[in-house]
């Protein structure tokens, strides 16, 4: 972190402060809007719909010129200004520069601009490699072949646009997704995946003595739960270093690549039936886009079971980052540290306080959703039109700094002796075994009549 | 590290930003436009897939999708909720 002065206030608390008051503008321009008149038996046009949804946006697909992903110029400034209003008050309220600020965080912003174009390109795109590695690429090479030039290290400030975009991502998380696929999704969701957290991290501590606890724990969360925004969360949650994040990042979008392609071929030479492929796909490939790619491989069936899956194992960010966090200042930091057990008030300081603001805003999206009429329409309002693409924002300045903060030397101490990427394999085979193992038992032992449901058109 | 780059420390960078600038302008477009790569990318478009997505709201195809599977349980609360509604021997094709 690049501080100018003793701050007035923690870095979490102004994370929640600035995250928590981007979802909140997001709901507040959804409700002001109002509620527009649903067509009886049409899904469009939506009953709600984002004010905002013009004005922000990302780069979109291109494919022979970077100009075709840049059509909308007026949704880019709109991002700019408001993550920039957004954190610029939020520096010079904790204390900052504002003027030292500003001309750093535009050049970050157009640094990440180019990052998106760059992941936006069709054929990168179409292989799942995301903005956060091709933002992680250009920090390295700004920071590793010339210098960081000063203006820009007042907005390296990664810890805050990553703990900000989480809050964020907290209103994209609606409570009622758990039970989007009955009991057999929680169990292919919710057991296996925390076993095989479990499970990875006993691996790396006892077996593999991985030096970093905190790496070990960034990588099974990213390989278990959900990739890369796993890994931010729980990176956040038990303050690994940034290499660390990265490391696990590479890893995660590595093998994602090579999953993607290789589990559609897997699972027609095992002849799986599409219920069960898609549980087992959502539950084993680390990212969304990956998830989506090859259950559509296999077929329309696989692939919606498989993206519900992934939904619903998404869920568990949160549960794991609070988990994390408890876990990380109750007993992992106490060895570390003098060895006296913590009492409740000292584990509360130590707390990363972030964590509630991602939990509040989910609370609070979750209860609006099942308050206001047509919910559903609502929570996409919210989220299409605002909240994820400021969460993506957040996230992709966070990729830059890191790249800024990071040289190739300590980035290579953590793959050499191939512990990490040891560790990744091991987990994934687990994973693997244990997830087709739950998907056959739940798809076909226990709940064979969901899967017929799911069959049917 | 430096604040100040000498002018030889500005080679690597410069040719690291020219390679990638020759990769995106020139590599990546023409490997998109190659008949393989063209049909794989109709086939993702046609299914609403964004590969690149990273969490399931970035996921257009994944709100549909899954508000689908949800109506679909919704619908059948005892396949999804009653375990043993089944035999192991039954198969469900």
């Amino acid at each position: 972190m690049t501080a100018d002065v003793r701050p007035r206030i923690s870095e979490d608390w102004l994370a929640i402060l600035i995250g928590g008051l981007l979802v909140l503008g997001s709901i507040a321009a959804v409700l002001a809007n109002g509620q527009g008149e649903k067509p009886k038996g049409d899904s469009k046009p939506s009953a709600w719909s984002n004010p905002l949804k013009p004005y922000l946006g990302v780069p979109g697909k291109w494919t022979d010129s970077p100009l075709e992903g840049l059509q909308s110029p007026k949704a880019l400034a709109g991002a700019l200004c408001i993550t920039m209003v957004m954190f610029g008050l939020g520096i010079a309220f904790s204390g900052g520069s504002l003027q030292r600020f500003l001309p750093g965080f535009l050049i970050v912003f157009l640094m990440g601009t180019v990052a998106y174009v760059m992941a936006e390109q069709t054929a990168i795109r179409n292989a799942g490699l995301e903005y956060a590695l091709w933002a992680l690429l250009l920090g390295l090479i700004i920071s590793n072949t010339g210098s960081v030039p000063q203006i820009l290290k007042p907005a390296i400030r990664t810890e805050l646009y990553i703990k900000a975009g989480l809050v964020l991502l907290g209103s994209e998380v609606l409570l009622s997704q758990l039970l989007a696929l009955g009991l057999p999704g929680i169990c292919i969701s919710w057991i296996v995946t925390p076993v095989v957290l479990i499970t990875t991290f006993w691996f790396g501590q006892r077996v593999l003595k991985i030096e970093s606890a905190s790496l070990n724990m960034v990588i099974s969360a990213d390989m278990s739960v959900c990739g890369v925004s796993a890994a931010i969360a729980t990176a956040a949650a038990c303050r690994a270093k940034k290499e660390e994040l990265s490391t696990a990042v590479g890893i995660s979008l590595a093998f994602t690549v090579v999953m993607m392609f290789v589990m559609p071929y897997l699972i027609r030479f095992l002849d799986l039936d599409p219920v069960i492929a898609g549980a087992w796909i959502g539950g084993t490939i680390d990212s969304t886009g990956a998830v989506g790619v090859a259950g559509e491989m296999i077929g329309k069936t696989a692939g919606k079971v498989a993206v519900t899956v992934k939904m619903i194992q998404n869920m568990l960010i949160g549960v794991v980052a609070f988990g994390v966090a408890v876990y990380w200042v109750s007993r992992v930091e106490r060895t570390e540290g003098p060895q006296v057990k913590p009492d409740a008030g000292e584990i509360w300081r130590r707390f990363p306080k972030f964590i509630l603001g991602f939990v509040g805003a989910s609370l609070l999206i979750s209860f609006l959703h099942t308050q206001l009429p047509h919910g559903d329409d609502f929570f996409k309002a919210v989220v299409d039109g605002s909240a994820k693409t400021l969460r993506n924002w957040c996230f992709c300045l966070a990729f830059v700094s890191i790249g800024l903060e990071t040289n190739f030397r300590s980035l290579a101490h953590f793959f050499h002796g191939g512990k990490a990427v040891t560790l990744y394999v091991v987990g994934q085979a687990l994973n693997l075994l244990l997830s087709l193992a739950m998907s056959w038992f739940a798809f076909r032992v226990v709940f064979p009549d969901a899967a017929k449901v799911l069959l049917e058109k | 590290l430096k604040n100040k780059p000498s002018g030889r420390a500005w080679f690597p960078l410069l040719l690291c930003l020219g390679s990638l600038l020759a990769i995106w302008l020139v590599l990546l477009p023409w490997i998109s436009n190659h008949p393989a790569a063209l049909q794989w990318s109709a086939f993702l478009d046609s299914r609403g897939v964004n590969p690149n997505a990273k969490f399931f709201t970035d996921q257009q195809a994944g709100f549909v999708n899954s508000r689908r599977v949800m109506q679909q349980a919704r619908e059948n609360p005892r396949a999804f909720w009653e375990p043993g509604r089944g035999l192991p021997s039954r198969t469900i094709n």
